[in-house]
């Protein structure tokens, strides 16, 4: 009976434990994750701190932003046991605090979690001064804790702003290229994971440490984004006009060397810049390009063979009718060359070659210089502008195309456009970023060329074209001294409210320099100036001539016109050396200091600030600079003996000497 | 009297083992709550192991006592009285958590009940030897265990103690059973307990909200069901391998009792699925050697006793842990051997002495046959 019975009693105690496994493996094994899920949350709050943004530097690796690492000051409200005098003693060490501000930090360190408990984490003060982390980690405060937070920092404050963008409080990049390129430059975010009890006591903090993003190397080159920046700026207000906008770029990569615009705002000190500053005129900005876009129109007539540039077009009547609507020139010609046409920019002459053409070819053409489409991965903001379908064109409609109306670009695709006559006659993709580096490993991007847009000959026909529009046409003050320019005017009335504004023009100006071996291929545009004229070659070209001319001094390019003879360089002890310079292209450097026989200093006056620098630096003297742009004026005087390790004040200025006196003329 | 020296290995090791998985859990489970309210991480660890010496020293003297010493009218009479006085005196005591159950001698508090369970399992395993011949005769044998039981059941469930009461009262059941207690009994016995049940269940609020509870904890989380819902977030966690000792969060104040009645969770919480098959293998062995002893035992009142002592341990810790689990209701008992409580553990080993005795007795016996 006993035995029988105990068995019974087994039978049920295996059947228990049989049903205490199963109840084990369902709760551990099959809802694992469902439980640690629940556990997860109500035992831990996590806190991300966000990554340190990589660098941004120019083409030469000048920093133009970067990030510092700030102290961000936090409170773990359990562990302070009187929210009221830590919020008056906190507030006390801050730079600012109302006493608005003490109310709500007491507030949020004795705010309540829904069940009862304290929270376990909440800010002091994000990004703090070093003074204000200091004065409160001398405070020791019980609950009060750092941590590392970045800050980002724009150390030339405007230049490059619309270029670069900013950065938000969370660290995420909100405009320009720091959103563009997020991503990249964003480091990973870290983690501080806060675990508490049941009764919201922080028991254990675990931290992933924030790692530091990628740095981005742009095709900008710092000084001749200043340049552009100082004249764009200057032009613009000299004229008191809206705005303005200016690219440099290098027509054979497509690499932009420069993007400006105006009004501009300053990058650390974003909030409340308003949207007209904050845009990038460059890219976001479609206007009607007026004349300037009748270097497609001529690209298309002469690579098809509609005209040649000696062919004379009849353009007496100054004006051409489309039923009620007459289109007139600005002045009255007789016959014209097609040459001339351009470079007198007669509407007549390009309406009537454009009617020749026909909307199919003038179509294509305008495809094919990159019109219509975005132009630059790199501007994600960037308008594709607006190109009628060929179809849709009738002569009316054509004759506006023709000479730059009813058409919507913008400036960077102008830019790339002129850049194809530049170039020989291939259209390459503008692009800002010229490497990323991540992890110490530099990824270039290459140069991307789109498509051949027109023939070689043809670019060299538009070219000299160029040239005379530069030399005899309306551009002439583009015209520089030393170097030859080709490039065109474009005056357009802006549409105001659905019709053509009478007072109100976008004047631009599109060019490349030097005209034969082009360094680089500008725009200008300003936007409705008020003072000083209201055309491209009123105000937009003498901006360009500017921009061009202190480039190319700071480039160091060769002068192509009053080119100097070969320079001697002779020094004592030393055999001469004769460095002969190409009949057509000068390869040489022409600025070279000349030695005094007694080895005294040489005569740095004419030279730029870089090769004064490289002069001093070879005769281990130190420099101390003033102002910007070319020597003017040395102390001690050329000539003067030699200290070793000795300085020499350089004062520097925008314009030049006249030549007469610089080193050059000297030698002459 | 003879007596074989060798005694059960098996029922010896899993008992040490539970010791020892008691010492390190109690302390993993303990050390924080120490800390906080003490100031002592050690001040419950120190005293577990404590009572573990003395429990292993008590269990190896009593070992060494002929369990048929205690078949002494005498003795059981005496152990009654004394039993039965400190139950009434315990609820003159001062409340902890709205309950009387311990008496403070010395800073150490003494549970009177668990004595009571022994005593009671010893009083019935003497009365069904000498009558389990007429066990189905009401008067003869059922009604003066009813009446000492029922009175030491009824004294505990003044305190009140509803989880040691119902377990005492399943072990008696099992032992009458196993004494040929006719099915009509048990069947009717249900019968009528079932009502019964449901008054004693019903009438008091606390018990009747951890029944509906346990219908469907997910209904108030934050409420009623916080406790067993902890639970099993701490059981979940575990997963298979457990997140390594003193690495659990739930014992942080979200589990209730987490180093007594639900130190259970703690284990699967820290050692995962092995860990706490590991817990319930012990059990398993101690109530598979137990049940063997009582089947091999030289006599009834030596079969009887082993039974009552084995279910003593098997059940209460299998109870223990559906209530871990969430299988049975919420109702505070804890898992004999492992949780803190220095009286229970000093019982509990005793008994397991008083059974380690018995099964040398059986082995002789057996070896004789």
């Amino acid at each position: 009976m006993l035995r029988r019975r105990l068995m019974v009693a087994a039978i049920v105690l295996v059947c228990w434990v049989l049903a205490i496994e199963t109840r084990l493996v369902v709760l551990q094994v099959v809802q694992h994750e469902d439980l640690s899920a629940r556990a997860e949350r109500q035992q831990s709050e996590t806190q991300k701190t966000p990554g340190k943004r990589g660098e941004i530097v120019d083409r030469q690796g000048r920093l133009l932003a970067y990030s510092v690492d700030a102290d961000t000051i936090y409170a773990v409200p359990t562990d302070i046991a009187d929210p009221a005098a830590a919020a008056s003693s906190l507030c006390e060490a801050l730079d600012e605090c109302s006493r608005k501000d003490r109310d709500q930090l007491f507030e949020r360190l004795s705010r309540k979690r829904p069940r009862g408990g304290l929270t376990a984490f909440q800010y002091v003060k994000r990004r703090a001064t070093p003074l204000e982390a200091k004065r409160i980690a001398a405070l020791e405060l019980k609950g009060i804790g750092f941590m590392k937070e970045s800050k980002r920092f724009y150390p030339n404050r405007e230049l490059a702003a619309h270029l670069l963008g900013y950065v938000g409080t969370d660290n995420a990049g909100l405009h320009g290229l720091e959103a563009t390129f997020d991503k990249t430059v964003r480091g990973r975010e870290g983690a501080m994971l806060v675990q508490t009890d049941a009764r919201g006591h922080a028991f254990s903090r675990l931290d992933r440490p924030p790692t530091t993003g990628g740095s981005l190397e742009l095709t900008i080159d710092q000084h001749l984004q200043f340049i552009v920046e100082r004249e764009l700026k200057a032009g613009v207000e000299a004229a008191r006009a809206d705005g303005g906008t200016a690219v440099a770029m290098d027509p054979h990569t497509g690499e932009i060397l420069a993007m400006a615009s105006w009004p501009t705002f300053n990058p650390n000190q974003y909030a409340g810049t308003g949207a007209s500053a904050l845009r990038n005129r460059a890219v976001q900005d479609l206007y009607e390009p007026g004349s300037t876009f009748k270097l497609v129109t001529a690209s298309a007539a002469i690579e098809e063979k509609v005209v040649t540039p000696d062919e004379i077009i009849d353009v007496s009547a100054g004006l051409i009718r489309f039923g009620s609507r007459t289109i007139d020139d600005m002045h009255r010609y007789g016959p014209l060359s097609f040459t001339d046409v351009i470079v007198k920019s007669s509407n007549v002459g390009a309406i009537k070659v454009g009617l020749k053409l026909g909307p199919e070819r003038m179509g294509l053409y305008i495809r094919r210089f990159g019109f219509g489409r975005p132009s630059s991965p790199d501007f994600p903001s960037e308008s594709p502008g607006i190109v009628w379908n060929p179809s849709k064109l009738n002569d009316s409609a054509l004759a506006s195309v023709s000479m730059g109306y009813q058409v919507g670009v913008t400036p960077l695709q102008m830019a790339a456009a002129a850049s194809v006559i530049a170039n020989g006659g291939t259209l390459y993709e503008p692009h800002v970023v010229r490497a990323t580096i991540k992890g110490g490993v530099r990824t270039a991007i290459v140069p991307k060329a789109v498509r051949r847009a027109i023939l070689p000959e043809t670019a060299a026909t538009l070219t000299t074209i160029m040239e005379s529009v530069v030399t005899d046409g309306t551009a002439k003050n583009a015209r520089l001294v030393s170097y030859a320019v080709a490039g065109k005017t474009g005056t357009a009335d802006k549409l105001v409210n659905g019709r053509y504004s009478a007072s109100q023009q976008n004047v631009s100006f599109v060019g490349f320099v030097p005209s034969r071996n082009p360094v680089m291929t500008v725009i200008v545009m300003v936007d409705s100036p008020r003072e000083g004229g209201d055309t491209g070659g009123a105000i937009a070209a003498p901006i360009f001539k500017r921009i061009a001319d202190a480039s190319l001094r700071q480039l160091g390019v060769t002068p192509t016109i009053n080119q100097p003879p070969p320079v001697m360089i002779a020094r004592r002890n030393q055999d001469p050396v004769t460095t002969a310079a190409a009949p057509l292209t000068p390869a040489i450097v022409t600025m070279t200091a000349s030695m005094t026989d007694g080895g005294g200093l040489p005569d740095l006056r004419g030279m730029s600030a870089r090769d004064a620098l490289r002069e001093l630096a070879r005769l281990g003297l130190t420099a101390r600079m003033q102002g910007a742009g070319v020597v003017i004026e040395q102390t001690p005087a050329p000539g003067s003996p030699i200290e070793p390790g000795g300085a020499c004040s350089l004062i520097l200025n925008r314009r030049p000497p006249p030549r007469t006196t610089g080193v050059l003329g000297d030698q002459r | 009297m003879a007596r074989k020296l060798s005694s059960d290995k098996w029922l010896f090791v899993a008992t040490l083992a539970l010791i020892c998985a008691s010492v390190v859990m109690v302390y993993s489970a303990s050390a924080l709550v120490a800390l906080e309210r003490f100031q002592q991480p050690y001040l419950f660890v120190s005293r577990q192991l404590m009572w573990a010496c003395v429990g292993i020293a008590v269990l190896s003297i009593v070992m060494r006592i002929d369990y048929r010493t205690y078949k002494n009218d005498k003795l059981v009479w005496a152990l009654i009285g004394g039993v039965g006085l400190m139950l009434v005196a315990v609820l003159f005591s001062r409340p902890i958590n709205g309950t009387r159950r311990w008496f403070g001698v010395g800073g150490f508090g003494i549970q009177p009940s668990e004595l009571a369970k022994l005593t009671a399992i010893i009083f019935t395993a003497l009365v069904l030897e000498r009558r389990r011949h007429r066990i189905n005769e009401l008067g003869y044998s059922l009604v003066p265990i009813g009446l000492i039981v029922g009175g030491l059941v009824g004294l505990i469930m003044l305190e009140p103690d509803f989880g040691t009461s119902v377990s005492l009262l399943a072990v008696i059941g099992v032992m009458v059973f196993a004494a040929g207690l006719s099915y009509r009994y048990l069947f009717g016995t249900l019968l009528l307990a079932l009502p019964a049940l449901y008054v004693i269940l019903m009438q008091a609020d606390y018990r009747r909200r951890r029944l509906l509870t346990f219908m469907d904890p997910w209904a108030d989380p934050l409420g009623d069901g916080f406790q067993i819902i902890q639970s099993l977030i701490a059981v979940g966690t575990g997963g298979v391998f457990g997140k390594g000792l003193m690495a659990g969060v739930q014992k942080l104040f979200y589990l209730p009792e987490p180093f007594t009645d639900f130190i259970f969770a703690v284990i699967s919480e820290e050692t995962g699925l092995i860990g706490a098959s590991f817990v319930v293998l012990c059990f398993c062995v101690i109530g598979w050697r137990g049940l063997r002893t009582a089947m091999r035992a030289p006599d009834a009142f030596g079969a009887y006793l082993a039974l009552g002592i084995t279910l003593m341990l098997v059940l209460q810790a299998f109870f223990n842990i559906s209530v871990v689990l969430g299988l049975v209701p919420t109702k505070g008992i804890p898992l004999p051997l492992v949780s803190n409580g220095g009286s229970s553990m000093l019982i509990n080993l005793l008994s397991i002495g008083v059974l380690l005795n018995i099964s040398q007795h059986q082995q002789l016996e057996t070896g004789a046959a």
